[in-house]
């Protein structure tokens, strides 16, 4: 069964968050679709997990489940933990999740013009969170307000209190929403996709920008990205998902140097890299990922996988494991690569 | 006319000649400043990269030379005929040869017609074609860019793939045997796996089909794989064009270093430095700064630069750079 970690911790320190097999399945049209199935993963206090994975791999939804931000009516948990400090957080009620929910762990989406609202001047907006969250007068909550745009690294603060989002750049929109999840000083930040609508000049800012900002906080931080490179640029650890699963998960060291499962090495592959050459063919993976509302069987990847076997796709494999903390979902790993080693 | 044209010594004659382009709107009595003095070519078979940042003018150049507006003033000229002027029937006798491919693969598609109808629908309109003919070449277009004829026929946009969908956009361009496609962010929205996808089947399509590509894009990356040379835009102008690994091994426009600079590279071992290259927005494009329009966020902005333009220079082999104060070769 899938989330065999669990009961075999990978770190010694009790992590901040743990998930534990945790599944989310949507009721669509087309039937029930498996978003999430069956993931573990856990994240030490201060440190970096970057999630990475396509479209539709569900990183998103993870994300949105660990704070239950998906719609009630449609989505089903059916199994699994999401203990935060020991706590586990489905077993909370609506209102003690609001306390957790902006205060203990806050979240920055990938599109900052929709994440603000349009009405009211982002001074109010973080002034907002202040008082709602740790009961702040409203002066002190201005100040407040006023220091934290300061500290993302807003030009001339004092006027842009006044002003409203769509008077901002999409990378100072971006600084005000990191500005509003860093109000209450989280313990863990999650960043879904935070720089996916911004140019690569401004990326690099906002990228600076997290890093700083966790290491002065001491902050956890979950950054989920379809760039790998985003992620290899911030991540300590480094998950890659497909189709609902985690199929490869290690610290960044051992996984850019030792890539065991085929996809992870066929979506590094696929990317167009600077160093190389003009014309370099692209080493492509044909067709697409499996419909999450069908029969899944086997190993997910194995209809793309160049090494598959008839093992891979009747049954599903075992999560192997290279010490220290390297694990892979995969009947065939690739072993040490050229460039590989234990590093 | 522009010094980098008179300094490329040409054997053969550009397929594409893009020349002092300008392209302003007007937007409540104000007038963006969206294209500036571009002049570029494009020669036979090549693949030229046209880069820069959101709101830089690279996808209003591609419709400009596409007439998709005229541009306001300059030339393009096209297989020897200056486009600019054309309308009509004259225009319309032109644009089998010059194609385009959109970022959104979905929305550039009529979701109500059947693929075959999408992909047929320039023969219909360019040529009095014979039915059985017209699906003949349906069907060896969608053959070529990899979609299974038989499949997708009858099906709508919304039942494939976005990768699917490009490939569809492909074989309408491809079916009226272009000479030149200008793709505008034609992977931008697709995953890195389907993105090397298409990128590949670009690169097979321009061989097969002998056309020369105009590929407009914001991955540095994505357009040094695909292009043999390329022209990077800042706010309106260009700042740098040069053959694509020496662009990449050298670039000479502080601007250009920078957007080389920003691009994370997916290995942890370059992590270290995660200082941004440069800071700051980009300037508004109703006002843009005076001399060089890069000079409010570069490095190495003098007082010259805000009193006069860079002119393009030749700084090597077909290496033209606009910069008064230009980095050293490496």
């Amino acid at each position: 069964m899938a989330g065999s970690t669990a009961a075999d911790p990978i770190c010694t320190d009790e992590p901040l968050l743990r998930l534990e097999s945790l599944k989310v399945y949507f009721r669509a049209a087309r039937g029930l679709v498996r978003a999430v199935d069956g993931v573990s993963v856990a994240l030490e206090r201060g440190r970096t997990l970057g999630i990475v994975g396509e479209s539709g791999s569900g990183k998103s939804v993870l994300a949105r489940s660990v704070l239950r931000l998906l719609p009630e009516r449609s989505t089903i948990q059916t199994g699994g933990r999401i203990l935060f400090d020991g706590q586990d957080l489905c077993r909370l009620s609506e209102s003690e999740l609001r306390r957790i929910r902006g205060r203990r762990i806050a979240m920055v989406f990938q599109d900052p013009m929709t994440s603000l609202n349009p009405v009211i001047p982002i001074g109010r907006q973080i002034a907002q969170v202040l008082k709602y969250h740790l009961g702040m007068a409203p002066k002190a909550a201005s100040a407040r307000a006023l220091d934290l745009l300061a500290s993302v690294g807003v030009p001339s603060p004092r006027q842009r209190l006044e002003e409203f989002p769509h008077q901002l750049s999409g990378g100072m929109r971006q600084r005000v929403m990191i500005a509003l999840a860093l109000a209450c000083d989280p313990e863990l930040l999650i960043a879904d996709e935070p720089t996916t609508a911004l140019d690569v000049t401004v990326q690099a800012q906002i990228l600076d920008l997290l890093h700083r900002q966790q290491n002065e906080r001491g902050m956890t931080l979950i950054l989920i990205s379809h760039d790998l490179g985003v992620v290899a640029k911030l991540a300590d650890r480094i998950a890659v998902m497909y189709a609902g699963r985690i199929v490869e998960q290690a610290s960044a060291e051992a996984l850019f140097g030792d890539m065991r499962m085929p996809y992870t090495a066929a979506l590094f592959r696929s990317i167009p890299k600077l160093a190389n050459p003009s014309h370099t063919r692209l080493e492509a993976i044909d067709g697409r990922p499996p419909d999450l509302a069908g029969e899944l069987r086997g190993c997910r990847f194995a209809p793309r996988c160049r090494f598959a076997g008839d093992r891979c796709r009747d049954e599903e494999p075992p999560l192997g494991r290279k010490p220290p903390d390297h694990e892979y979902a995969c009947w065939h790993p690739m072993h040490l690569t050229a460039r590989g080693g234990n590093a | 006319m522009p010094d980098m044209i008179e300094n490329q010594p040409h054997t053969v004659e550009p397929i594409l000649r893009v020349e002092r382009l300008v392209k302003q709107y007007a937007v409540r009595r104000r007038t963006v400043h969206a294209v500036s003095d571009v002049s570029f070519d494009v020669m036979p078979g090549e693949t030229l990269g046209l880069v820069g940042e959101s709101g830089c003018g690279k996808s209003t150049v591609g419709r400009a030379i596409l007439q998709l507006p005229p541009p306001t003033s300059g030339r393009v000229v096209f297989e020897g005929h200056n486009l600019c002027g054309l309308t009509g029937q004259a225009l319309r006798a032109i644009r089998p040869r010059l194609q385009m491919v959109f970022q959104d693969p979905i929305s550039s598609l009529n979701p109500r017609r059947h693929i075959a109808d999408i992909v047929a629908a320039p023969l219909t309109l360019s040529f009095g074609i014979a039915p059985a003919e017209r699906d003949r070449l349906v069907r060896e277009m969608l053959e070529a860019v990899g979609l299974e004829a038989k499949t997708v026929w009858s099906m709508h946009p919304h039942e494939l793939s976005g990768g699917q969908c490009q490939r569809v956009s492909l074989a309408r361009a491809l079916i009226l045997k272009p000479r030149l496609i200008v793709c505008d962010e034609a992977v931008s929205s697709l995953d890195v796996s389907v993105q090397a996808q298409i990128l590949n089947l670009l690169e097979d399509m321009k061989a097969r089909f002998d056309l020369s590509l105009l590929f407009i894009a914001h991955d540095l990356a994505v357009v040094k794989n695909i292009s043999d040379r390329i022209a990077v835009m800042y706010l309106g102008k260009l700042c740098e064009i040069a053959p694509s690994d020496e662009l990449y091994a050298g670039p000479r426009h502080p601007y250009t270093k920078a957007l080389l600079s920003s691009i994370p590279s997916p290995d942890p071992k370059a992590k270290g430095s995660t200082d941004p290259a440069i800071e700051g927005d980009l300037p508004s494009p109703f006002h843009p700064p005076s001399g060089c329009r890069f000079r409010t966020r570069c490095p190495r902005a003098q007082p010259l630069c805000t009193q006069q333009e860079p002119p393009m220079r030749v700084l090597a082999q077909d290496h033209f750079t606009a910069c008064h104060f230009p980095l050293e070769a490496s």
